[in-house]
């Protein structure tokens, strides 16, 4: 592992969404020079930091592994846990607030976000918590816009 | 493709961002106010249209490498967001419009643009 990288998320912080992803994607530009990787990465971290923000009761946290390959994001909370999995797996289907909703959060697209641009996901979910594990690899395979 | 210049002197397009670099090149556009939507197919070559005004717009274009971002229905951002938008390189507009007018201006204007 070259890296190791924490950040706690706080609830209902919407003005902070996206700091984390910006901050890691400058911390990682030396070591993935390729602009298309960094967008790739910074959009999933968005999108899982976004989650973390609008639907956890308490917070949560982001821990980003860095390997020589790859990076390694496991998004974790201690609830309330997603009631059905498959459901917020379909896109467009969303639970999150009126107040994410009008600032443009909410459109049931983030998680299929991550498992687009994500090359492994793994979720799982119960009442006492949430955890989205996925991985980004830095090859030329997946691209984004 | 055309530069954020021309696009601002053939259209009602006002630029609020100072020091703007306004030969940056610009090959298609993109309109949603669907932030995760925007994240999954807005392009680093695209003006992205939307009525968000809010500061997180300047993270996703500064994530999706977007260079620029045009206000519709003569909605602005808050003087905070426009001097942070100046300190990372993003280009602000503005316009009168709704997001299917301009976006339909800014069509034509590329599509002639092309076939010329």
């Amino acid at each position: 592992m070259i890296n190791k990288l924490f950040f706690p998320v706080i609830t209902s912080d919407y003005p902070s969404i996206g700091s984390k992803a910006l901050e890691v994607k400058k911390k990682l530009k030396d070591f993935f020079p390729k602009s298309d990787y960094l967008r790739r990465l910074g959009v999933c971290i968005f999108e899982a930091e976004a989650n973390l923000v609008i639907h956890t009761n308490q917070g949560g946290s982001l821990e980003i592994l860095v390997f020589k390959d790859r990076v390694r994001i496991i998004a974790s909370d201690k609830g309330p846990g997603i009631k059905d999995l498959s459901k917020a797996l379909t896109p467009g289907y969303s639970t999150a607030p009126e107040s994410a909703r009008q600032l443009g959060f909410g459109g049931g697209v983030g998680i299929n976000n991550i498992k687009r641009f994500a090359d492994y996901f793994f979720l799982t979910s119960s009442k006492q918590g949430t955890t989205l594990l996925f991985e980004v690899w830095n090859d030329d395979d997946k691209a984004t816009n | 493709m055309m530069t954020i210049k021309q696009l601002t002197e053939l259209l009602p397009i006002e630029v609020l961002t100072k020091n703007a670099d306004l030969d940056t090149a610009i090959e298609s556009a993109y309109s949603s106010d669907l932030l995760s939507q925007v994240l999954a197919k807005a392009c680093h070559r695209d003006v992205w249209i939307t009525v968000q005004t809010h500061a997180t717009i300047l993270g996703i274009a500064s994530i999706k490498q977007i260079p620029c971002i045009l206000f519709t229905e003569g909605l602005r951002p808050c003087a905070e967001v426009i001097t942070k938008a100046e300190q990372e390189s993003i280009i602000l507009l503005a316009c009168q419009t709704t997001s299917f007018q301009v976006g339909g201006e800014i069509y034509k204007l590329l599509t002639k643009e092309e076939g010329a």
